[in-house]
C-alpha cells in the first residue's frame, strides 16, 4: 500500500510531519519577526508589513505555476500519471496562493490608496495570472476521460506558463512602470527571508499533503477495478 | 488526397496538402456560410449594443471606440471558433484525417488559416459597419496591420483551444473562459494600438504594442504548433 | 481601514485560510484511508472466498 506507508522517523513522526511542524514554527516566527521585529517603514508606514506575507506568497503561487508547465510537458512526454497529479495539485496550490495574494493586494490597497480595487500593474498582473489558472481547473472539471484531462490540461498549463511574462510585459506597459524601493534595512530583509522560508516549507507541506491525497484517490480506483475484475472472475 | 493515401504512394508534398485540409474547411464553409453569417450577425449585433450602451455619453463615443471594436471582433471570433469546431465534431471528418497519411502539423496550419480566414472575412464586414455607427475612420492601413496581427495571435490560441472546449462538458462556456486570460496581452496591445492610430497619432506611437503583438503571435503560433497534435488525439 | 488594522486582517486571513486547507485535505485524506482500509479488507476476503 503505497497511500499510507511512509518512513517514521527516531520519535515515531513521519517526515511529512517534520515538515509540517517546521513549515508551521517558522510561520510563527515570520509572523511575530513581521508584527514586532521589523521596523516600521517610512513612506508607507505599518501597512508594509503585509508586505511580508504578500510577497512570499506570491512566489509560492509561481512555484506551483511553474510546478505546472514543467510536469505538463513531462506529462506529454513521459505519459505517467504521477506527472498528472503533481501538475494539478499544484495548480490548485497556486490558485490557493493567488487568491490569498489578491485578497491581501486588496487590503494593502485599502489601506494605503482607500480603495479596495485599482487596475494597478501587479494587481493586474496577479488577477489575470488567477483567471488563466482558475480556467485550467474549470476545464480539468469539465472534461471526462481521464487520459483526455490530462493531456488537455498539460496543454493549457504550457499555454498560460507561457502567457506569463507576456501578461506582465502588457500590463506594465498599459499601466507604466512603478518605481521599486531601492535598497532595504537589514531587518526588513531578515524578515522577508524568514517569512520566505516559511512559505516555501509551507508550500512543500501542502503539496506534499495534497500529492498524497490525490494518489491515495488514485488507488482506490485501481482497487474497485479489482474488485469488480475479481467479481466477474 | 484520396488516390494518394494507398500504403505505397508517394507522400504528397507538404504544400499541397496544406492546400488540400484548408480547401476542405473553405469549401464547407461556402457551401453552409454557417459560421460566417453566425460571426456577421453576432458582431453588427454586438457593435449595436454598445452604440446603445455609451449613447448617453455621445462625446466619448470616440474614445471608446477601440475598445467596442475589439470586444465585438473577440465576441464575434470565440463564437465562430466554436461554431466551426461543432460542425467539425458533428460530421467527425477531423477524426477521418487524423487516420490519413498528412503530417499533423498541417492539420494545424491549415486549420489556423481556415480560422483567419473566417475571421478576416468578419472583420472586413464588421469594419466599414463600425466606421459608420461610430463615426471613425478604422480602415486605414496601420488599424488593418494592428487588427491583422491581433487576428494572428487569437486564431492561434484559437485553434488550440476550441479543439479542446468542444471535447468537454460545457462547450460553449468553456472556450471563452479558457481563451480570454490568455488573450490578455493582445486585447491590450491592439486596442492601444488602434487607439493610438483612431487618435490621429503617428504609426510610430504604436510601436511598443506592435511588438507585443508581434511577439505574441510568434510565440502562440509557434507553441500552439508544437501542441495541436496532442490534443487531436483520441478527437472525437 | 487604519494600518495596523489591515495588517491584522490580512494576517488573520493567510493564517485562517492556510490551518482551513490543512484541515480540509487531512480530513479528505482520513475519509480516503478509511475507504482504503475497507477495500483492502474487501479484497483480502475475495482472495480467501476463492
Amino acid at each position: 500500500m503505497q497511500a499510507g506507508m511512509q518512513k517514521k522517523t527516531a520519535c515515531g513522526l513521519t517526515a511529512t510531519d517534520v515538515l509540517g511542524a517546521a513549515a508551521f514554527v517558522l510561520l510563527g516566527v515570520s509572523v511575530y519577526m513581521a508584527l514586532l521585529y521589523a521596523p516600521t517603514e517610512l513612506i508607507q508606514g505599518e501597512p508594509q508589513r503585509i508586505f511580508y506575507m504578500h510577497l512570499p506568497m506570491i512566489l509560492a503561487a509561481y512555484l506551483g505555476f511553474l510546478i505546472v508547465f514543467v510536469c505538463g510537458v513531462m506529462y506529454l512526454w513521459k505519459r505517467t500519471m504521477g506527472y498528472d497529479i503533481a501538475a494539478r495539485s499544484a495548480a490548485e496550490l497556486g490558485v490557493f496562493f493567488t487568491t490569498l495574494v489578491i485578497i491581501s493586494g486588496g487590503l494593502w490597497g485599502q489601506a494605503v490608496w482607500g480603495t479596495f480595487w485599482q487596475w494597478e500593474p501587479r494587481l493586474t498582473f496577479t488577477f489575470i495570472l488567477w483567471l488563466i489558472f482558475v480556467a485550467y481547473l474549470m476545464l480539468r472539471s469539465a472534461a471526462q476521460d481521464k487520459e483526455r484531462v490530462a493531456r488537455y490540461a498539460a496543454v493549457l498549463g504550457i499555454i498560460g506558463f507561457l502567457d506569463i511574462p507576456l501578461v506582465f510585459a502588457s500590463v506594465y506597459l498599459w499601466r507604466g512602470i512603478h518605481p521599486e524601493p531601492a535598497g532595504m534595512p537589514r531587518a526588513i530583509a531578515m524578515t522577508l527571508f524568514v517569512s520566505m522560508a516559511a512559505f516555501l516549507a509551507l508550500f512543500a507541506y501542502l503539496y506534499v499533503l495534497r500529492v498524497r491525497w490525490d494518489r491515495a484517490k488514485d488507488r482506490i480506483e485501481e482497487m474497485y477495478a479489482e474488485l469488480e475484475e475479481e467479481h466477474q472472475a | 488526397m484520396s488516390k494518394d493515401t494507398g500504403p505505397g504512394a508517394p507522400r504528397v508534398r507538404y504544400a499541397q496538402q496544406l492546400g488540400a485540409l484548408l480547401w476542405k474547411d473553405l469549401a464547407i464553409e461556402l457551401r453552409t456560410r454557417d459560421t460566417i453569417a453566425a460571426m456577421l450577425v453576432f458582431g453588427v449585433l454586438s457593435l449595436t449594443v454598445f452604440n446603445f450602451a455609451f449613447e448617453l455619453r455621445a462625446e466619448s463615443l470616440v474614445l471608446v471606440a477601440p475598445g467596442v471594436l475589439w470586444v465585438a471582433v473577440l465576441f464575434a471570433g470565440t463564437l465562430g471558433l466554436g461554431r466551426a469546431y461543432s460542425h467539425e465534431r458533428e460530421r467527425g471528418s477531423l477524426e477521418g484525417l487524423l487516420l490519413c497519411p498528412v503530417d499533423h502539423s498541417a492539420i494545424y496550419l491549415a486549420k489556423l488559416l481556415a480560422n483567419l480566414a473566417y475571421l478576416a472575412l468578419a472583420e472586413a464586414v464588421l469594419l466599414p459597419v463600425f466606421d459608420a455607427f461610430f463615426g471613425v475612420e478604422a480602415l486605414q492601413p496601420g488599424v488593418v496591420a494592428v487588427i491583422l496581427l491581433g487576428t494572428v495571435g487569437f486564431a492561434s490560441v484559437g485553434t488550440v483551444f476550441g479543439a479542446m472546449a468542444v471535447q468537454t462538458r460545457a462547450r460553449e462556456v468553456m472556450l471563452p473562459i479558457l481563451l480570454l486570460p490568455v488573450l490578455v496581452p493582445v486585447i491590450i496591445g491592439s486596442v492601444k494600438a488602434t487607439g493610438i492610430l483612431l487618435d490621429g497619432r503617428p504609426w510610430s506611437d504604436t510601436w511598443v504594442w506592435v511588438n507585443l503583438l508581434i511577439v505574441f503571435d510568434v510565440v502562440y503560433v509557434a507553441a500552439s504548433f508544437a501542441l495541436y497534435e496532442y490534443v487531436l488525439e483520441d478527437w472525437g | 481601514m487604519s494600518g495596523i488594522t489591515a495588517v491584522y486582517v490580512v494576517f488573520a486571513i493567510v493564517i485562517a485560510s492556510i490551518f482551513g486547507y490543512v484541515f480540509l485535505l487531512s480530513r479528505r485524506q482520513r475519509e480516503v484511508e478509511l475507504e482504503l482500509d475497507d477495500l483492502q479488507a474487501r479484497l483480502a476476503e475475495k482472495g480467501k472466498g476463492r
